[in-house]
């Protein structure tokens, strides 16, 4: 294994935090589909999609604990809201199925392309956990274009809400891009190219709307950075809803 | 697409390259790649497989439904069944001695099978 500086060892934290935080909290807010969602083959699509989110997330914390920093449960249980660094966009609560699509496809395909883009970090036990998670991030992507697809061409109502909802989601992009503190950790990994993922993600998705006929909405700016532990109010419950089990007896073995 | 207006698609799992696909039951989805996606979490969760197959429910043609064409047992097929051939010794013997076919053939020439 290569050796890894205290430095190096921060700023991978920087790097790796954000990206798990997103993983997770997508697949929290993913779960609080179950028994919601359209139908009963999406409501088992979606959970195992959730599943494999929280998962990657784990992959992620390990690959963290394993250089020292706190161990997955610590992560998601024993974190203050400050210490997460997840983007408003996965943290938004349930609204509408359009604006779960618009959402997960957003995300879904600015973390494909910071993933590939991890590909360039030289340690061992990332590229590993990157192999597991690319392979069904693949499928992921997949699932909520298709989704995408689907409601696009799925009549007049299905197309006007789900350009509504792009545009709702467009709004709240902000700090999505954002690396807050990371920033200048992405050059001490030779990882410079996280920071210019947002000219490929407005690529990539500027040609699938135009293809479904569906306007590029105004990307909103950014009011609050999520990559900075800034979450506001609506973070507080979720992560009180996620950690309350865990807090009936914090000590326990579980 | 209200939900009884989706379209339902049978789903073939095949285990590995040298099964058959095998019927697992159906899912009900907007196209068939949906059906794909859907037949992997309703029926792939646990295990890989070779290969899914998915085919909307009405473009199977059943025998069922044309009564001339469905197999029935009425007269006596027994002539048909493999039975009464008994090469069980033979390859016996071959598998014993690592025989060439063309042995196994000239042993059934000399010893018939009763």
């Amino acid at each position: 294994m290569e050796t890894v500086t205290p430095a190096h060892r921060e700023a991978l934290a920087d790097i790796l935090l954000p990206i798990a935080d997103d993983a997770w909290i997508a697949g929290q807010r993913g779960s609080e589909w179950l028994g919601m969602a359209p139908d009963l083959e999406e409501d088992l699509a979606l959970s195992s999609i959730s599943q494999d989110a929280l998962g990657h997330a784990q992959l992620l914390y390990d690959v963290l604990a394993e250089l020292g920093n706190r161990e997955a449960d610590e992560q998601v249980y024993a974190r203050p809201a400050s210490g997460w660094r997840h983007c408003g966009l996965v943290q938004a609560p349930r609204q509408d199925w359009a604006d779960f699509v618009a959402r997960r496809y957003c995300y879904e395909t600015f973390d494909d392309l910071r993933l590939h883009a991890l590909a360039a970090a030289g340690h061992a036990p990332l590229q590993s956990a990157l192999a597991k998670i690319l392979q069904e991030k693949l499928y992921h992507v997949r699932h909520f274009d298709t989704w995408l697809q689907t409601l696009a061409w799925g009549g007049t109502q299905s197309r006007a809400r789900l350009q509504e909802a792009m545009a709702g989601v467009f709004a709240e992009l902000g700090d999505l891009f954002s690396w807050g503190e990371g920033a200048s950790a992405l050059t001490l990994w030779n990882l410079t190219a996280l920071s210019s993922l947002r000219p490929l993600w407005e690529s990539r998705v500027r040609d699938r709307l135009e293809q479904l006929g569906l306007e590029w909405p105004r990307v909103g700016a950014k009011e609050s950075d999520g990559r900075l532990g800034e979450h506001g109010p609506e973070f507080a419950d979720l992560l009180a809803e996620m950690t309350s089990v865990r807090t009936m007896e914090p000590a326990g073995e579980w | 697409m209200a939900i009884e207006e989706t379209p339902v698609y049978e789903v073939f799992v095949q285990a590995d390259a040298l099964s058959f696909p095998t019927h697992v039951g159906s899912v009900r989805a907007s196209s068939p790649e949906f059906a794909l996606q859907m037949a992997r979490e309703a029926f792939c969760r646990r295990e890989a497989a070779h290969d899914v197959w998915v085919a909307r429910a009405d473009a199977i043609t059943k025998a069922r439904s044309d009564s001339a064409t469905l197999p029935t047992a009425g007269t006596d097929k027994r002539y048909r069944m493999p039975g009464g051939y008994d090469n069980a010794p033979h390859w016996k013997r071959f598998k014993a001695r690592a025989m060439t076919i063309e042995e196994v053939a000239a042993d059934m020439r000399t010893k018939p099978g009763r």
